[in-house]
């Protein structure tokens, strides 16, 4: 009895022998990076977006302008804007989208891994346009959104601007959107003479 | 008449011994690997989002692989690495080049394995520097991802 339980001990331990173990190496990849571009006005692109271009950076800030004739001060006739932009062709595809002097190109896209997101632009200007002891509200200046051979609601639509922080829309993940803005003065009150500016801060911002 | 347990432990002997001559698939110990920077930077492969581009994302790491194979010297041998099956992130691509070119350059996708050493199998260890280019889809891998490889030894 002693020999029995002395030799399945034994039976015991080699049936526990041939466990084979298990080894690996790991390596861990990151996800893809996030990228953004936005363009108002001149930029700066090697190839277009759907080429599979780069985009660059293009640290311009165009002007928008208009001189109003002294005869016409706050007469109510809204005043066209000229900007010294040069972009007419979209970076989407090379297409002529925009007219120069007349419409400041705007366009951009945002790429974050996976496809769902928002990216939101919004514009902030100050609440006047300013000169020496004169102002003009911001919110005289609008903009009505087009672009060549476009039929629908533009990716940005017209607006007037708030003089403060407004948003203009929302860009789905991995897409472009562009619009060409023609700015005007709204020119509905007599101001001193004088050079007036302010600045549009166009910001594009994804989570 | 035989002791019954006697008899089950010659059978057990038996077995054992019929297994270590039958061709076998055993698992390898790579423990002495190394990998540099163990933690991919991945890159998109096209630089934008287009609806036509291609939403894989790339990444290179160099693995200097080390494989105990003593168990098996004077045998014969195939080896292979293998890829862990794809995880909710989508299935992995690997393909990489030798330095030494004792280990053989290949590809291989999550959850296959792929022959990286055919022959007679001359001594302890088996050494070699990878350069491994992993690429995922990029919609996918939303957040870091482990990818696991592992080797194993096919015994005829």
């Amino acid at each position: 009895m002693f020999k029995f339980r002395k030799s399945c001990r034994l039976i015991l331990l080699m049936a526990a022998v041939p466990v084979a173990p298990a080894y690996s190496y790991a390596v861990t990849i990151t996800a893809g990076p996030r990228a953004i571009y936005l363009q108002v006005g001149n930029g700066t692109f090697t190839g277009t977006f759907n080429g599979g271009g780069t985009p660059g950076t293009n640290t311009t800030v165009n002007l928008v302008t208009v001189t109003v004739p002294a005869a016409q001060v706050g007469n109510g006739t809204a005043q066209t804007m000229t900007t010294n932009s040069t972009t007419t062709a979209s970076f989407l595809d090379n297409f002529t989208f925009c007219t120069v002097p007349a419409q400041v190109y705007i366009g951009g896209y945002f790429r974050l891994p996976g496809t769902t997101g928002t990216a939101t632009l919004t514009v902030n200007t100050p609440a006047t346009l300013t000169t020496t002891g004169s102002t003009i509200p911001f919110t005289k200046i609008s903009w009505v959104s087009s672009g060549i051979g476009d039929t629908g609601v533009q990716a940005i639509p017209t607006g007037t601007f708030s003089g403060g922080t407004q948003t203009l829309t929302t860009f789905p993940v991995n897409t472009w959107r562009e619009s060409c803005h023609a700015f005007s003065y709204l020119n509905d009150q007599v101001v001193g003479s004088g050079t007036y500016t302010g600045r549009a801060t166009y910001t594009l911002s994804a989570p | 008449m035989m002791n019954p347990c006697r008899s089950i432990f010659l059978m057990l002997m038996l077995m054992l011994l019929s297994v270590s001559v039958q061709a076998a698939t055993y698992p390898v110990d790579d423990r002495g690997t190394n990998v540099h920077q163990p933690i991919v930077r991945t890159k998109w492969l096209s630089n934008v989002p287009t609806r036509h581009a291609n939403s894989a994302i790339t990444g290179v790491v160099v693995v200097d692989v080390q494989l105990d194979t003593s168990d098996w010297k004077g045998k014969p041998g195939k080896i292979y690495m293998l890829l862990a099956p794809a995880s909710a992130s989508g299935p992995i691509q690997a393909s990489w080049t030798t330095q030494s070119e004792v280990l053989l350059p290949g590809n291989l996708e999550s959850g296959q394995r792929v022959l990286v050493y055919d022959g007679a199998i001359e001594s302890d260890q088996l050494r070699d520097t990878l350069t491994m280019t992993l690429r995922a889809d990029g919609n996918r891998v939303l957040r870091p991802e482990i990818i696991n490889f592992t080797f194993e030894i096919d015994i005829p």
